[in-house]
Order: C-alpha cells, then structure tokens, then sequence
C-alpha cells in the first residue's frame, strides 16, 4: 500500500476500528468509509446536508432513528453529529437490537421500544437497514418487524407536519420501510443519495489540499 | 548434587512460616537447607541479597506455554525463561496446546521437556474434556498419574453441567482442584471486550460480566453438591467475587485467583482497537477492578496468576475483532503487583509474596516431596528475590519471551526481581546484578 505512495486512502471496512489501526501503522491519511458498526461519518455529514436543504436548520429538531442500532454505524455518526447541535434524539428498535448503554453515547439520546412514540412529533425520521438473516442476534421474525418497526404511512401522520423520511440505503421494501413511504413526497432517499456525491467531493479535497 | 549457594544478607520473608527478617538463606543439594545465621555455608557459592526482599520462590499456577503444537508463539523453554525473568520459579501450564494435553501421552510430553530444557519447575495442568470440546470427560486419571496438578479446559469453559459435575467428582477422589474458565459462551457470543458504554461506542462486540457470573454461580453451586476443591481461574467481575466470597462463608473448598492486569486496568485505560489490550476475560469497568483489588486484600481472592498467552507478532497485528485473546505476563507481574497493591498501601508485602507463593501453593497442593512456597527446610531450594521499589522501565524488545503482546511496555514499575533461584541454581539474575 505504501509503495503505492497514495495522497490518501478511503477505507471501508467490515471491523470497527480497522481504519484507525491502519492509521497508526501508515503515514497517509485515511478517510473512513464505513468501519464495521462503529462510523459512517461522511454518511452523517450527507444527512446533515439533506437536512438542512430541506428543513433549513441543523438544530431544534427532533430526529428518530429506528432500526438496528445496536449494529449501525450511521445510526452512531449520525447520534454525534447530531448531538453537537443539542438535538433531541429517539433510538427505536427491538429491545435486543437497542443497547441501553446507547443513551450514555452523547447527550441527548432517549430510548424507545415502540415507533409510534417514536415519530410522534418528530421533524426526521431516519429508517435503518435490517437484515435479520445476517445478524448473529435472537430477535424477532422477519414478518413481524415489519409490523412492529417498518415504517408504514399511518406513522407519518403521527410525526411533525413537515417531517422527512430517510434511510442511507440500499432499502428493503416491505421490510423496514413501506414502498409507499419510501416513494412519497416526504421521502428524501434520493437526495441523500445525490448529496453524498457533492460531500466526498468536498472531504476528499479537504483532506488532499488542506 | 551438593552444591551450595547462600543467599546472604537479605531480608528473608516467609509467610507460611512467619519469618520477617534479615537472615541468609542456604540452599543445599537442591533443598533449603536453612534460614538464619551463621549457616553452614563453607564451599558455598555467595550471592549477596544486601538492600533486597527474599522470598520462596514465585509460583504461577496459570500460564500457557504453547507446546506442544505453537511454538512460534512460545515454548517451553522460552516460556520458562520468561518466567524465571519474572522471578516464577514454578508454573502449572494450560493443556490448550496442539494436540490438547487430555492424555497422559501429552502430560508426560510437557513433564519430560520441561525437565530437560525448562529453566523453572513446570507441572501440566491437564484438560477436563477430550479436546477440551466440552463432550466426553478427558483421560483425567491418567492424566493425575502422569503428573498433572489440576484439571481445567481453560481457554474455553466447560458448558455442560452434567459434565463439569462429573469432573468434580473425579477431581475430588484424585484431590486435585478443578479450574475453570468462567465464560457461558452463549453470553458472550461475538464479544470481543467488555459490555459497557464503550464497546458500544466503538462498534465492538461486548463481553457482559453476567457471561463470567453465571457460570461461577453455577460452578459454586456445583462444588457444593460434590465437595470438589473449585478454582476461579482469572476472576474479573464484582459479582464473581462477592460469590466466591460467599461460597467461602459457607465452608465450601472454593478458591480463585486474579491476573495482574485485571488490577491494572480499567476499559478507561484502554488504546481504542489496540488488542495489546484484547483478553478474556477481559479489561472490565472500575468497579469490577475495585471489586477485584476489594478481594484480595479481604482474601475472597487466594492468590495472583499471570495467565501469561503468548501470541506472535502478526497474530495480533490485525483488526481488532481479528485478533487472538491474551497477552503475555511474567515480566510485568511482580512490578504491577507492587504498585497496585504495596504501594498503593491496600496490601502489606508480606501479604503479596503470600499471594505468590504459600497461596498458590495451598490451591494446588503439592505435597511431600513437591511441596513448595515457603522457605521450610527440606523443602525445594526455589528462592526469589527482588527489590521492593526500585525504578526500572519496562522493555518487551529485551523480553524472554517469544512473543510481545503486552500493553505494558514503556511502563515504569517500582520494584521487580532481580534474581531468580530454582532447585539451588540461579536461573535468572537482572541484567547488571
């Protein structure tokens, strides 16, 4: 990799923490993609981004995640962005996929087991991947997530007026997310999508010219 | 042989038989021939012990020295060395080597080498089940009668209960104590360090102390039905203490013991992803180092055990969900036990070289002629000695053994050994002594 003499190296990778042990063994700069369940920042930054075109402000905002969040590494870069802006943040999900300890991770944080009191008032409701199949954890079956933590339009009335939908993607229809969700007005999937262009644009010329 | 060697000079404390004093120490044939003054010692070779802290020789009863069958990480020999460089004199050996010593072909093995090329005494510690698979008992008998000291699968626990009761049974008629490796693998799945706020934070996989506690709680109850000595091997966690504790209250034969590095570190003190620090059980949260520390000045817990694991260089330079549990220990252990515990004031230095000697001697066992841990005459010529608070730096590039895997290294510890005795030979001297 060295002799390679690369300005920097972007590194997704399946363990928590690969990038920064890489990082004390190599001179380059390492951006993180992705590392295990650990982080996602430039996810966090794009959501950010997604945010505040459409809702014109980064804070005041009552923001849900729900999904596998013991296992996300948006979920965790989203919680510290998110927290620097003394937002209110609500973690859904299946009690085995819910930590407790995830409200000590930044200020801010509440838990939550059922997803109607979840998006009640909420401004963002950001959907996470489930793939229970991959999961070494006992949890629930497939069928019923759907039922008790996918997202289903009759959710969306119970949220802030204006509230928007996301989900870093790839989605799974009918597991998490109702197609009919997934493709209404207040979804924001494919904006999140085409802000992450302009965004690693943006990091890797931070990182590269300084 | 008889040779001679006198130790002179230094302050001689025994805890099994109460000396704590300045007096020479004469070692003859092998065998203490005598404490005090004006001993014998004509055609003696002298070592001066003026200004140190003399003691029976050090004794380990948990370490892993990787042969037969990882070599590269470890073996016999260098092991042995390292402990001697540690100021060991004697180490019972985990059977997780390849093959698993569940066979008296194996134990004999470890003996004969060990005799022939060990720098300390070594006696095996023999698996509980064949292959340490947990599924059928282990050739236990055969094994005791080869020269095994105690049984355990450590590495990995013993989950069945019907199984671990039966091995109490035997180890109860052959009198050895049975030890185990407290984990329910279950809990513990995927888990790569404690369960606590950050594991969470980090993304990495926890280790919940209930994984530990369920399993010394089932053992206690256990140990009771059979009457089986029963040993916490690497207790971590303040539940498991305050059992043990408890199971002692009740009269039961349960002992355990901690690692050095359990009283040394909290998850605070942890490099994030760095597996110098990866280890099971692993580094756990204050209160269950408090807990630990807690114990052993209440004498819940009965001794102190390195659990010195080897790994090669490449092994843990990984990704740290990658990387091989364990790290290395002799070296470090007398200095971290000065620190956490004398000079901290919770322990008197009586009481530390107790829990290196006539405490693991008691666990264990040895008897007649192998007895050990105390300076009695008669018994084995295994003497340590070592400075009380002298500063030195911890170098793992110098160290004996062949593998680095320590989060120690740099650290200054405040007193250490400084010459190491087996059977009437100096095995190890400090560098410069």
């Amino acid at each position: 990799l060295v002799a390679m003499h690369p300005s920097a190296i972007v590194m997704r990778h399946a363990a928590s923490g690969a990038p920064h042990f890489l990082a004390r063994h190599l001179p380059p700069p390492i951006i993180n993609a992705g590392d295990g369940t650990h982080e996602h920042p430039t996810q966090a930054l794009l959501d950010a981004r997604t945010i505040l075109d459409r809702i014109g402000r980064l804070e005041e905002l009552r923001v849900a995640i729900i999904g596998d969040i013991a296992h996300s590494r948006v979920a965790r870069s989203n919680i510290h962005l998110l927290a620097k802006f003394g937002n209110e943040i609500v973690l859904c999900g299946p009690p085995p996929l819910l930590p407790p300890a995830m409200a000590a991770v930044a200020p801010g944080v509440k838990l939550e087991f059922d997803i109607n009191r979840a998006v009640a008032g909420a401004h963002v409701i950001m959907m996470l991947r489930v793939q229970l199949e991959r999961i070494k954890e006992p949890v629930m079956p497939a069928g019923e997530y759907f039922q008790f933590y996918g997202l289903h339009a009759d959710h969306l009335s119970l949220a802030d007026p204006d509230a928007i939908v996301m989900h870093p993607g790839p989605i799974n229809r009918g597991r998490e997310i109702s197609t009919e969700v997934a493709d209404s007005q207040r979804s924001m999937i494919l904006n999140q999508v085409e802000n992450g262009v302009s965004v690693r644009m943006a990091v890797l010329e931070r990182v590269l010219l300084g | 042989m008889s040779r001679k060697l006198l130790i002179r000079g230094g302050r001689v404390i025994c805890p099994a038989s109460g000396h704590d004093a300045v007096a020479d120490v004469l070692i003859e044939g092998g065998r203490i021939a005598g404490v005090g003054q004006g001993l014998a010692a004509a055609g003696a070779e002298v070592l001066s012990a003026a200004g140190l802290i003399v003691a029976p020789g050090f004794i380990d009863i948990h370490v892993h020295l990787r042969e037969p069958g990882f070599e590269h990480a470890e073996t016999i020999e260098t092991g042995s060395r390292a402990a001697a460089a540690g100021g060991f004199t004697t180490v019972c050996c985990m059977p997780n080597t390849s093959p698993v010593n569940d066979s008296a072909t194996v134990t004999s093995y470890i003996a004969e080498k060990a005799r022939r090329v060990a720098a300390v005494d070594v006696f095996p510690i023999g698996a509980i089940t064949k292959g340490s698979q947990g599924e059928e008992l282990a050739a236990i008998h055969s094994m005791v009668s080869a020269g095994a000291v105690a049984i355990s699968d450590d590495g990995r626990p013993v989950m069945n209960s019907r199984i671990v009761r039966r091995a109490m049974e035997t180890a109860k008629a052959l009198d050895v104590p049975l030890i185990q490796h407290c984990e329910d693998l279950n809990l513990s799945a995927g888990g790569d360090m404690h369960e606590c706020v950050d594991s969470v934070r980090l993304g990495i996989g926890g280790i919940p102390a209930a994984a530990e506690d369920v399993m010394v709680a089932r053992d206690i109850v256990l140990a009771e039905l059979t009457g089986a000595r029963y040993h916490v091997a690497h207790i971590s966690t303040k539940n498991s203490v305050a059992m043990v504790a408890f199971a002692k209250r009740q009269g039961l034969p349960v002992t355990a013991e901690a690692a050095p590095h359990h009283i040394a570190l909290h998850t605070g003190n942890m490099r994030p992803y760095d597996s110098n620090f990866k280890m099971k059980p692993p580094i756990r949260g204050c209160h269950d180092v408090e807990a630990v520390v807690g114990g052993i000045t209440s004498g819940a817990v009965d001794c102190l055990a390195t659990d010195h694991a080897p790994h090669p260089g490449d092994d843990k330079m990984q990704e740290f969900e990658r990387c091989p549990f364990g790290i290395i220990g002799f070296e470090t252990a007398l200095g971290i036990s000065l620190e956490v515990l004398v000079h901290s004031g919770k322990l008197s230095l009586n009481r530390l070289i107790a829990l290196y000697t006539s405490e693991p001697a008691r666990v264990i066992g040895w008897k007649g002629e192998l007895e050990r841990g105390s300076l009695k005459p008669g018994t084995v010529g295994n003497v340590t000695v070592f400075h009380p608070d002298f500063p030195w730096t911890y170098d793992v590039s110098k160290s004996a053994s062949k593998s680095s895997n320590t989060p120690f290294n740099g650290r200054t510890f405040h007193g250490g050994p400084v010459v190491t005795v087996v059977r009437g030979e100096i095995v190890w001297r400090m560098p410069g002594y």
